[in-house]
């Protein structure tokens, strides 16, 4: 008997995933680079100093790493649409490889595949973005990538000689968490996954609003000592997540429930 | 070999389609799957190839070297070794040539020879665009695919609807042509006459999913002389008989010095569902 997991199926399977999910990943690149296109635009039209407009397009950077890491979580849900019908579901789980394989694979694919999407994206909309800054302003040249490159790299949590942990952490962990409830749901729910990952995610905002207002108000008390225990708490709710999906996808069926996948 | 045993199935909170099913399918042997509709043929091929999980009991499938794989357990070294066409699927958006180069490296024993030998015989080529076929011409490219896996066990789910009347018999053809004698190929049809002459053993199910017949065609044709007679009076020693156009269709008991008959499916289809045959 051969192991639960052997490369050679594992680029196989890539290979075979790829096409088929192609369309749904570049719709999602392309959806989140228009948006970014029309911010940028709009920030060109709309600021004439050049200060402001490298302010504007390193706020609409910031946000584009926002939205784009949300679309990715977003993208999970519907990573094992295959299995949606009984033809398409019989072609996917008929294939000779493990039920891990197939696991990793579609969850790398949509993750992996929607960061370097988003990527694409963001370049082709910063380039056509640069050349209208430069018609508008030809003595100026603005190009959000260094920002990119910078959020990429967590620039931004580097301050005085030093990377800020809790920083990451606070920023991270939210997103990881939602990132593993996303792939728990795309593995356990058969219809609409999306909604059933969103609902946490609704539920929660009021009490990380609430958090976020308090930790600016007492500025560094209740900031210093909630993130920490809370970012334990999500990474370890995380991983509660991901091994849940990972364990419950080979329960996975031809025909199951009308809502839950794996009855 | 595929070795069922104490197989107990249901969806969801609905009637059990399997209960305490035991069932044995060996090599060299093309199983013809009949029952009425809803009897459970489709389920026990989902069944056989992992793709629903029993209640109770378990599938169990060997492989070339000996070794014996639950279905459900869907490990790559039995996946390797089974395909199956589905009554219904669906292909990419690419040519059929495409298709092959991406699937064709999951099955170790895959033949290009056997699959461009199929195609030649439906009349397809690889350079076929899978999306502007029509269904039957779709099915005749799946079913190629399946055979040029050359899997040791292929399962089929109603591999004959939609195909033209010609492509029938190509049908026959290639599977009598691909059939080894390591392979098991499991036939669920309703169009019986299209598989007819290909089959060695019948399996039929009843409405309690329970088999009703599980017999080999050659024991079938010793014991049974499947014959068409005028009058009403020849029927006497007749098990079953039943109005057809060229007067009655009639199963008698075979004598050792009577001449074998040809199986007649139908025929004998419609005297076990009635119970006139056990």
């Amino acid at each position: 008997m051969t192991s639960n997991f052997s490369l050679s199926r594992f680029w196989r399977l890539l290979r075979w995933q790829m096409p088929g999910n192609i369309m749904l990943l570049s719709f999602m690149g392309v959806w989140v680079a228009l948006f970014m296109s029309f911010h940028l635009i709009d920030v060109g039209m709309s600021d004439l100093n050049e200060e402001a407009l490298r302010e504007g397009v390193r706020k609409s950077v910031s946000s584009y790493w926002t939205i784009g890491a949300n679309m990715i979580c977003i993208a999970v849900c519907a990573m094992f649409s295959l299995l949606g019908n009984k033809q398409t579901a019989h072609g996917y789980l008929m294939l000779p490889s493990t039920m891990q394989e197939k696991f990793v694979v579609s969850v790398l694919l949509f993750t992996v595949g929607n960061l370097i999407l988003l990527f694409v994206g963001f370049i082709v909309s910063d380039v056509l973005c640069s050349c209208l800054y430069y018609m508008l302003y030809p003595a100026v040249f603005v190009s959000g990538l260094p920002d990119f490159v910078q959020h990429l790299l967590l620039r931004d949590y580097y301050v005085e000689g030093h990377f800020e942990l809790l920083a990451i952490l606070d920023d991270l962990c939210p997103l990881v968490w939602w990132h593993s409830l996303c792939v728990l749901s795309a593995v356990v729910i058969r219809r609409n996954a999306v909604l059933f990952a969103i609902v946490p995610l609704v539920l929660l905002f009021p009490l990380m609003w609430l958090r976020d207002d308090y930790a600016t108000e007492m500025a560094g008390g209740l900031y210093d000592s909630w993130t920490l225990p809370v970012s334990v708490l999500l990474s370890v709710l995380a991983a509660v997540h991901y091994v849940a999906a990972y364990k419950l996808f080979p329960l996975r069926t031809i025909v199951g429930h009308k809502y839950l996948a794996i009855l | 070999m595929i070795d069922i045993q104490h197989l107990s199935f249901r969806y969801s909170k609905k009637k059990a389609v399997f209960s305490d099913f035991n069932l044995q399918l060996h090599e060299n042997c093309i199983y013809g799957l009949l029952g009425k509709n809803g009897t459970g043929k489709s389920t026990l091929l989902y069944l056989i190839s992992g793709l629903l999980r029993p209640e109770e009991g378990e599938v169990e499938c060997s492989v070339a070297n000996g070794d014996r794989y639950r279905s459900i357990d869907r490990r790559p070294e039995l996946l390797e070794q089974l395909y199956m066409v589905p009554e219904e699927f669906e292909f990419p958006l690419a040519t059929l040539d495409v298709y092959v180069r991406q699937n064709a490296p999951f099955y170790p024993n895959f033949s290009r020879e056997v699959l461009d030998q199929c195609l030649h015989e439906f009349e397809l080529s690889a350079d076929d665009k899978l999306f502007a076929l029509s269904m039957g011409q779709r099915k005749k490219a799946l079913i190629s695919f399946a055979l040029a896996t050359r899997t040791r066990y292929l399962l089929m789910d109603e591999p004959t609807n939609g195909l033209d009347i010609p492509s029938k018999s190509q049908f026959r053809k290639v599977i009598a042509q691909n059939m080894t004698d390591d392979r098991t190929i499991i036939i669920s049809t309703h169009q019986v006459h299209d598989v007819e002459s290909l089959l060695d053993h019948i399996l039929i199910l009843s409405d309690k999913s329970t088999l009703q017949l599980d017999e080999s065609v050659a024991s079938l044709t010793e014991r049974y002389a499947f014959t068409t007679c005028q009058v009403s009076g020849d029927t006497v020693t007749a098990l079953y008989s039943e109005p057809s156009p060229q007067g009655l269709s009639v199963i008698t008991p075979r004598t050792p010095d009577e001449p074998e008959t040809q199986l007649n499916l139908e025929l004998l289809f419609n005297a076990v569902t009635k119970g006139a045959l056990r």
